[in-house]
């Protein structure tokens, strides 16, 4: 399908006071625009159907460009980009790229090179950081496994100077082109968390495609560990691997929807287009009034959306977030994952058949877009973590309620 | 003091959600509390026995700082609350 480019987005410069969000987008068009258009779009449909990931060589051109560096310190050699001019370009890149996963791929690679950055250890800057800013290496989570963080199995044991791992993390985002592995693994002798940076050559790491709905070129694998002997200097962290794995995962939550909130954009432009071009009883779509309110429904979503992330992202670039746990970057990922999955939906119910076709990408908008149901924090455990400290806070000082 | 527990921690006390003591400080408070109930140890403190920072603690509805020394003295009618945020990946 084809759409003059960037409707919403020429409606919105008019409208935002924010100049310097439309500066980053514009330059991230421009730096990155033919990237997507040549490497990541053509093959998007293709990629989705046979479940294969983004070519590492395409993830290192886009090193090349400098995309895997801009949110990473000068002092490396990074474009010391804050949270919110990262987040407008990663919005950006999930407006102008058809294949969602391309965006998360980015924004997992470079999270991961800024929690091994954060090490302090300056050779692991040199063997895992300024690689990955380069493309030439790549980084992953392995932490998910089937259990809650305090039964996982996968365990480490000590042997001599050496550490020998064993275990299984059955969700790793973006494993099948992965060279490195951030791995939460319990101690065998005091039963906290340790983080291990595996290498996908160490003996005993086997990686396997894992079957999944969305995200299908975002490489997702199971990683199984047998016996995997590292040297002790391979620890990321060597204690409260469980604190680690949640400030990961808090700084990434709004980050993460970033791509989702210009796909919507996208969504919504497509949708417009298509239904001003399809013209029943003598009319363009368009001119039915129920069009025109889930479309705006639509925009109110979108915009909603941005608000509300824009908010967290300034909220981090100030420095206020909670590091662990922070309700607003946690409810903004949440809103906006729930949106997201809304604004496709309508795009759905609007278009009728032509919006099911796999040719039109809305099926598999709605299907990225589901994965982070599940991802970064499951929404049902944000509600839950939201809840608690509402009714923590909102509880202060008020009588306890006897049974009746 | 009443402690209560969230929902991510009840497996490791037997599913009871509130304990009553008569301690006077949050730390001799929090030792009874893993007394009682031994596998909560290492769900809520890490090696240097300090709580882990995946859990907040509030005190009366106020949220303490993490960090914060659990020397403070509490009374009997006050409440500690633990919250346990932790998502997967």
């Amino acid at each position: 399908m084809t759409r003059p480019d960037g409707i919403l987005d020429r409606h919105c410069r008019s409208l935002s006071p924010d100049a310097e969000l439309d500066r980053l987008a514009a330059e991230t068009r421009a730096r990155f625009g033919s990237l997507v258009a040549r490497d990541i779009n053509p093959l998007a449909a293709e990629r989705d159907a046979r479940g294969t990931c983004i070519p590492q060589e395409v993830m290192r051109a886009a090193g090349a460009l400098g995309l895997l560096a801009m949110a990473m310190p000068e002092a490396i050699g990074g474009g010391d980009a804050d949270p919110v001019a990262w987040g407008a370009v990663l919005e950006e890149l999930g407006y102008l790229s058809e294949d969602s996963s391309f965006t998360l791929l980015v924004s997992l690679r470079v999270a991961v090179a800024t929690t091994i950055l954060h090490s302090g250890r300056t050779d692991f800057e040199e063997r895992y950081v300024r690689p990955m800013m380069a493309g030439d290496r790549a980084g992953a989570l392995a932490y998910t496994e089937d259990a809650d963080a305090f039964s996982f199995k996968s365990v480490a044991e000590r042997e001599g100077d050496d550490f020998v791992i064993t275990g299984e993390k059955f969700l790793v985002t973006g494993g099948a082109t992965a060279d490195t592995f951030m791995t939460y693994v319990r101690d065998s002798e005091t039963d906290d968390l340790l983080v291990f940076l595996l290498e996908r050559e160490d003996t005993g790491v086997e990686l396997r495609p894992v079957e999944v709905s969305g995200f299908r070129s975002a490489g997702l694998c199971s990683l199984s560990l047998d016996r995997v002997k590292v040297p002790a200097s391979r620890l990321l962290a060597a204690e409260d691997g469980l604190g680690h794995a949640q400030r990961f995962l808090n700084a990434r939550r709004a980050l993460l929807v970033c791509g989702f909130l210009g796909r919507m954009r996208a969504i919504l432009e497509d949708c417009a287009a298509s239904l001003h071009h399809t013209v029943r009883y003598g009319r363009p779509l368009t001119e039915f009034q129920n069009v025109q309110s889930t479309l705006g429904r639509m925009y109110i979503n979108v915009e909603a959306s941005r608000a509300f992330v824009h908010h967290a992202l300034r909220q981090a670039s100030r420095g206020e977030t909670d590091p662990v746990f922070d309700p607003l970057t946690s409810a903004a990922k949440h809103f906006a994952v729930e949106q997201a999955i809304d604004t496709v939906t309508m795009a759905l119910r609007l278009l009728g058949g032509r919006g099911y076709l796999k040719e039109n990408s809305y099926e598999r908008s709605l299907r990225d877009f589901m994965g982070l149901i599940s991802g970064a924090g499951a929404q049902d455990l944000l509600q839950i973590g939201l809840g608690d400290l509402v009714i923590r806070k909102c509880a202060r000082g008020s009588e306890r309620v006897e049974e009746i | 003091m009443i402690i209560q527990l969230p929902g991510a921690l009840l497996r490791f006390a037997n599913y009871q959600r509130e304990f009553q003591y008569d301690s006077t400080t949050l730390k001799t408070g929090l030792d009874s509390l893993m007394a009682q109930n031994p596998a909560l140890k290492s769900a809520l403190l890490d090696r240097k026995g300090k709580i882990r920072s995946a859990h907040l603690l509030f005190i009366n509805g106020d949220q303490l700082d993490r960090g914060s020394s659990t020397d403070r003295a509490l009374g009997a009618h006050d409440c500690v609350e633990i919250v346990t945020a932790i998502a997967g990946g």
